[in-house]
């Protein structure tokens, strides 16, 4: 058995969400405590599995082949007549992001408690979305990668769709139609690599091992870019998000920016940085620009929302700002930072979703301005809450500061004006962060919520784990640091010995 | 001992942050179930725990013949590549006199405050942020590296923050708290620049010289403070990133400007002091601990932690003095002009903190750190004695309503007697001794000038003066609390008429302010100078860290001449103040009405919130509001148009599809995905489907490929 679970983990982890949906589909309809427990259950195998995971991950890896740098490898022909593998395989860009995936959807499943309608149908929905999430992380066939991202963007449609606030058809045909375009330039982008290999492959790592034989570089640099700089967002490809998360229900929100967004830098570090080394390197002036944008950007109008849930989805660009400045930084404390801060990033913005749930599900209204000194009637919910904010504003102890601090670094031995303009964001940052927090939990008590109930045991388990990791990767940040380092080793030697 | 240190000397910040754990978690649970006592015991004691061993560490480190670092390794917190930071803490004399300061003054005002803020309910609250500002202090302080040094230094940074909103059901406590954080935001941004800077400059220096080897095991660290204070002359001659445009600019300077910029944040000088007025919000024990003897004094002690790199460029030290003594004046005036008690110690900790600028700027670094330990002392005893004053009065802040004090409460006005005297610069109490050494080295250091020492020499003439003002109002004279406009702002709205309720604070409060006065009174007798035939064991203490430049050996007559000038000056502040307020009490109004808008531009505070109001908040507010727009309307827009646009294509495109071409589409030839008719499929959900089936189909295989 346990070599059973050995050599199929990846599998496994990818599977057993979707397998367990297919369970939920046969439970009774009207039975909503069953399918919720059930889909917690479900959804804290995976989170095992990833522990297994983490516990084997070798972390001295090396390289970007089957034999090297790649491990827990599943490989089978699946249509053999295109040459198209089931290719499953991660590394120490991929390890982060499944551990993280794994570790918020089981929270996701207690934020999505309350919701009543349709119940079976949005926990169907939800694990198919969780096994769409890890296939992407974990496939290695750029064909199996694209069924998942695809496989990915469907329940998202519907979760917004159905179980969404007034504009939910807006928001969710927004997202799905940006991300569409997107997903159309890489399946393009996709074919023609497919097409011009010799022999035909799909396969990632021998697609960046002949990469030199791509023609028309830059276009397909781009096309793959927007593709992915539309998941991030990149400004100006941004607006789908702030309605997508305003409209989406709290579970969704929190998977949206804690690990949909991350897919983007991933898709970055995982296809152009690997198959396009040199147009990436040449690129990098332009994407550390756009990195700065988002930074300053998105602070700027997170300061100026109304709406908590828009804030926070602001925020959000302006945090993945910094990925991509690091990731464009093509130096090892850069990209270290980027990823590092990928992961970071999903554990506050989760926190800080689930937060914005929590207080929905009381108030009914998300306006900063409605509320007002309701510190003193919800102790612990207000800690849990400077916590995040503190986190989310780069307070040195916290675990976001490390991350920004790696990015910082790294960029600045290349772009010294884009990165002092960048460190900047931390006073805007600061600043929309205090406010906010000043608004909400500070000032006089509004009396309109002098009984707000604090949170709940159901509620404290979900952003509990969230809160110890602020400050565990803060003061100790090896453990996630180390699952990387080897292979950002690995991709920054490439760029080291291109000689460009 | 030594080794005691060496293996146990995290201690110190561990206490602290126990106790902050404890009553931060538990604290509210605590105090419903056992009241406040344990709250308060568990807060002091981890501080005295901390203290203790701080003791032992200093006589460690004073008994040292040879003092070599002492370093406390704990465990490596940050590794990546270049990048490595541990968790290190750094004893040497310098770290050694500051971490007393922090524990001891730490200590005394955590007892005084277990009287102070008695029946407050967020009392475990307030000593939860206390117990975590003294681990931050101390992180700061002990740091070995820099990066370190930035938890401590924003770790501070967010206690100042928790503290001053203490109160926070008051709106403007809560805004000075933000007020606060914004502006030190400011400054550290200026502190992660310079580290950029310093790191990169560094590491590519030592790139050049082939080093980089040395940094493979991966036990060095490029921002650790021994290896910087050993390699920073790498960076001698080097220009701002070798842009050879820049030749004017060395690196040295532009790192110590970046760092200075974080310096004034923290330390409250031009242009970054507009918050330490604000944060006086904060409760009274606050004040005294954070926001005038600790806290505040990080920027001087970075200063000295990092004074090899600051010696090497004289340019910034020229404009930090300019700075500190520019800050001590423009403070002293202030101060002069204002009535809320807290207020007025707050100018004065500007001003006072502007003085060890000079100091520090003019390279006289022990005499900098000195007058941080004595004004610790005697503005830690005055903030207290004000804390007393306020509980006597029922928070009654405004001078104006005060007077008479003295026979109500004589420990309380005793000890704030001695802390103004010390202050003004009186001998021989401490501040006179410190105060002195810096004006002296102000116009006799290589890189003082006298114009320094004329600015900090008029500042200290000042400061006697404001202090007399503040204490005659407050302790002398009648008590004016009936002359009170009832529909004046401020205080707690109870209006008692009459004195009959003032009382003497309690023990817990007073023992506290005695100690503190006694160490004002007697700090200074470690730093007599040479020329008063003392030994200035302080200087000598120190002179490990900075480098013992030997003193020049005769003695400068001018010495005893700037000398009698600081006394004279000092005497003539206070006199003209008693003349003022106690001889002559008509005097003041009519100077006032004579300078009338030279007083309002000084009691106003030169308007340099409003300034900054208009130019930054406002300024954001505008931009934001552009901004939002800018991404709701134009680049929304454009999207919405976008879809627009498709949706009236594909309409067309979706009829002449209906006529003209048959209705089965290839799906892989059909790549005029980008066209609406394209757009149109997908959205019918055609490839969604296909993928979909694919999807399942792969599930099956899958399945099949495990099972056989």
């Amino acid at each position: 058995m346990s070599e059973f679970i050995q050599n199929h983990i990846l599998t496994l982890i990818t599977f057993i969400p979707l397998i367990g949906g297919f369970f939920i589909l046969f439970l009774p309809k009207d039975k909503h405590d069953v399918i919720r427990w059930s889909s917690l259950v479900i959804t804290v195998v995976p989170f095992l599995l990833a522990l297994i995971l983490f516990a084997g991950f070798d972390r001295s890896v090396y390289g970007f082949t089957h034999s090297n740098g790649i491990q827990f490898i599943e490989e089978y022909t699946w249509i053999r007549a295109y040459n198209i593998h089931y290719f499953m395989g991660i590394d120490g860009i991929s390890m982060p992001m499944i551990f993280l995936t794994a570790l918020i959807c089981p929270l996701c499943v207690l934020a999505s408690w309350g919701i009543n309608r349709g119940v079976k149908g949005y926990f169907f929905l939800f694990l198919l979305l969780e096994t769409g999430m890890m296939g992407v992380f974990t496939a290695l066939d750029f064909f199996l990668f694209f069924v998942f991202w695809e496989v990915m963007l469907l329940p998202m449609y519907f979760l917004i769709g159905i179980w969404g606030g007034p504009r939910k058809e807006y928001a969710a045909i927004k997202f799905f139609l940006y991300t569409l375009v997107g997903s159309v330039m890489m399946l393009l982008v996709m074919i023609y690599f497919y097409l011009t290999s010799d022999p035909h492959t799909f396969d990632m790592t021998k697609l960046a091992e002949i990469n030199s034989v791509f023609d028309y570089r830059t276009i397909l640099w781009f096309a793959l870019f927007i593709n992915f700089a539309i998941k991030i967002p990149v400004f100006p490809f941004h607006t789908w998000l702030p309605d997508a998360h305003v409209e989406a229900p709290t579970a969704i929100s929190v998977i949206l920016a804690g690990v949909l967004l991350k897919m983007g830098a991933y898709g970055i570090l995982r296809i152009n940085y690997a198959v396009l080394p040199d147009v990436s390197y040449n690129m990098s002036m332009f994407m550390a620009i756009f990195g700065m944008i988002n930074i300053i950007y998105g602070a700027l109008t997170a300061m100026a929302q109304k709406d908590l849930k828009k804030l926070v989805a602001y925020s959000s660009i302006s945090h993945m700002g910094f990925v991509l400045l690091g990731i464009a930084s093509f130096t090892n404390e850069g990209i270290n930072g980027a990823i590092l801060q990928m992961f970071n990033h999903g554990v506050i913005t989760a926190m800080l979703f689930l937060l914005v749930g929590v207080i929905y599900d009381r108030a009914h209204h998300r306006e900063i301005d409605g509320f007002g000194g309701i510190a003193s009637v919800v102790p612990n919910y207000a800690f849990v809450s400077f916590l995040a904010f503190f986190g989310a504003l780069g307070l040195p102890g916290l675990n976001s500061f490390i991350s920004e601090v790696l990015v910082f670094i790294g960029a600045f031995k290349k772009y010294r004006v884009i990165t002092a303009i960048s460190a900047s964001g931390i006073i805007i940052t600061a600043s929309y962060c205090l406010w906010t927090l000043q608004r909400i939990f500070l000032g006089k008590l509004n009396e309109k919520y002098k009984l707000l109930p604090d949170m709940n045991i159901r509620e404290t388990i979900s952003l509990l784990p969230l809160a110890l990791l602020v400050v565990i990767l803060g003061v100790y940040p090896h453990p996630v640091l180390n699952l990387m380092k080897s292979t950002v080793k690995y991709v920054n030697n490439i760029f080291l010995n291109m000689n460009l | 001992m030594r080794t005691f240190i060496e293996h146990y000397g995290f201690l110190i910040v561990l206490f602290p942050v126990l106790g902050a754990f404890i009553n931060g978690i538990f604290g509210r649970q605590i105090q419903n179930k056992y009241g406040e006592k344990p709250i308060g015991y568990v807060a002091s004691l981890t501080v005295f725990f901390s203290f203790i061993i701080s003791v032992i560490a200093f006589s460690v480190i004073a008994r040292d013949p040879q003092p070599s670092a002492l370093i406390c390794h704990v465990y490596n917190w940050l590794n990546v590549n270049f990048v490595r930071a541990d968790v290190s803490f750094l004893f040497d004399p310098l770290s050694a006199v500051m971490i007393l300061i922090v524990t001891g003054v730490g200590f005394l005002i955590h007892i005084y405050s277990i009287g102070y803020m008695k029946g407050d309910p967020g009392y475990y609250r307030f000593f939860a942020y206390l117990n975590l500002f003294i681990f931050s202090m101390l992180i700061l302080v002990l740091a070995e590296n820099m990066l370190l040094m930035f938890i401590g230094w924003e770790g501070v940074g967010l206690c100042s923050y928790l503290l001053i909103g203490f109160w926070y059901s008051k709106k403007e406590n809560a805004i000075a708290g933000n007020k606060a954080f914004i502006v030190n935001r400011v400054g550290d941004f200026g502190f992660l620049l310079g580290i950029l800077t310093l790191f990169w400059s560094l590491y590519n220096q030592i790139a050049a010289n082939d080093r980089l080897a040395e940094f493979s095991n991966g036990t060095l660290s490029l921002l650790s403070f021994p290896f910087l204070a050993e390699n920073i002359h790498l960076l001698k001659g080097v220009n701002l990133f070798g842009i050879p445009e820049y030749t004017g600019i060395s690196v040295i300077t532009a790192i110590c400007l970046f760092l200075f910029l974080g310096a004034t944040g923290k330390s409250a000088q031009i242009p970054l002091h507009v918050w330490l007025p604000d944060a006086m919000a904060g409760p009274t024990p606050v004040s005294a601990l954070i926001h005038a003897a600790t806290m505040v004094t990080a920027g001087i002690y970075m200063i000295g932690r990092l004074h090899f790199l600051f010696s090497m460029s004289s340019v910034a030290l020229g404009i930090i003095a300019a700075v500190g003594a520019l800050t001590a004046l423009f403070a002293a005036t202030i101060g002069c002009a204002q009535n809320d008690i807290k207020r007025v110690l707050a100018y004065s900790t500007i001003s006072q903190l502007g003085y060890m600028f000079l100091g520090m700027g003019v390279a006289a670094y022990s005499a900098g750190i000195f007058h941080l330990m004595t004004h610790a002392f005697f503005k830690a005893c005055l903030f207290l004695g004000a804390g007393s004053v306020l509980i006597a009065l029922h928070h009654e802040n405004d001078i104006r309503w005060m007077g008479g004090l003295k026979r109500y409460m004589p420990r309380t006005f005793l000890t704030f007697l001695i802390a103004t005297l010390t202050i003004s610069g009186i001998p021989p109490f401490s501040g006179f001794f410190s105060k002195d050494e810096i004006l002296w080295k102000a116009w006799s250091s290589d890189h003082g000038h006298p114009i320094l020492w004329f600015m900090g020499f008029v500042a200290a003439g000042m400061t006697a003066f404001y202090m007399t003002r503040l204490l005659l109002m407050t302790f002398f004279g009648e008590n004016r609390r009936d002359q009170r406009p009832r529909d004046a702002g401020g205080g707690h709205g109870d209006q008692h008429s009459g004195s009959h309720d003032i009382r003497e604070s309690p023990a817990s409060m007073t023992v506290p302010l005695v100690i503190l006065a006694f160490f004002a009174i007697i700090a200074g007798f470690i730093g007599i100078p040479e020329a008063l035939g003392g030994s200035n064991r302080f200087s000598h203490f120190l002179g490990p860290v900075f480098g013992s430049h030997v003193e020049v050996q005769h003695h400068d007559p001018l010495e005893y001449i700037l000398m009698a000038a600081s006394v004279f000056i000092a005497l003539f502040g206070i006199v003209s103040g008693v003349l003022f307020y106690s001889i002559k009490p008509g005097l003041p109004a009519k100077i006032v009405s004579r300078i009338k808008i030279t007083y309002d531009v000084v009691y106003n505070k030169y308007y340099v919130d409003e300034i900054y109001d208009f130019v930054f908040v406002s300024g954001t507010k505008v931009i934001i509001i552009i901004l939002a727009a800018f991404d709701q309307y134009v680049i929304d827009g454009i999207v919405n148009l976008t879809g627009f646009l498709l949706r009236c294509k594909s309409r067309i495109s979706g009829s002449f599809d209906l006529r003209f071409v048959d209705g089965a589409v290839n799906f892989i030839a059909d790549t005029t995905l980008s066209t609406g008719a394209g757009m149109r499929k997908i959205q019918t959900g055609k490839i969604q489907a296909y993928i979909m089936f694919l999807f399942f189909g792969m599930v099956v295989f899958v399945l099949y490929k495990i099972i056989f």
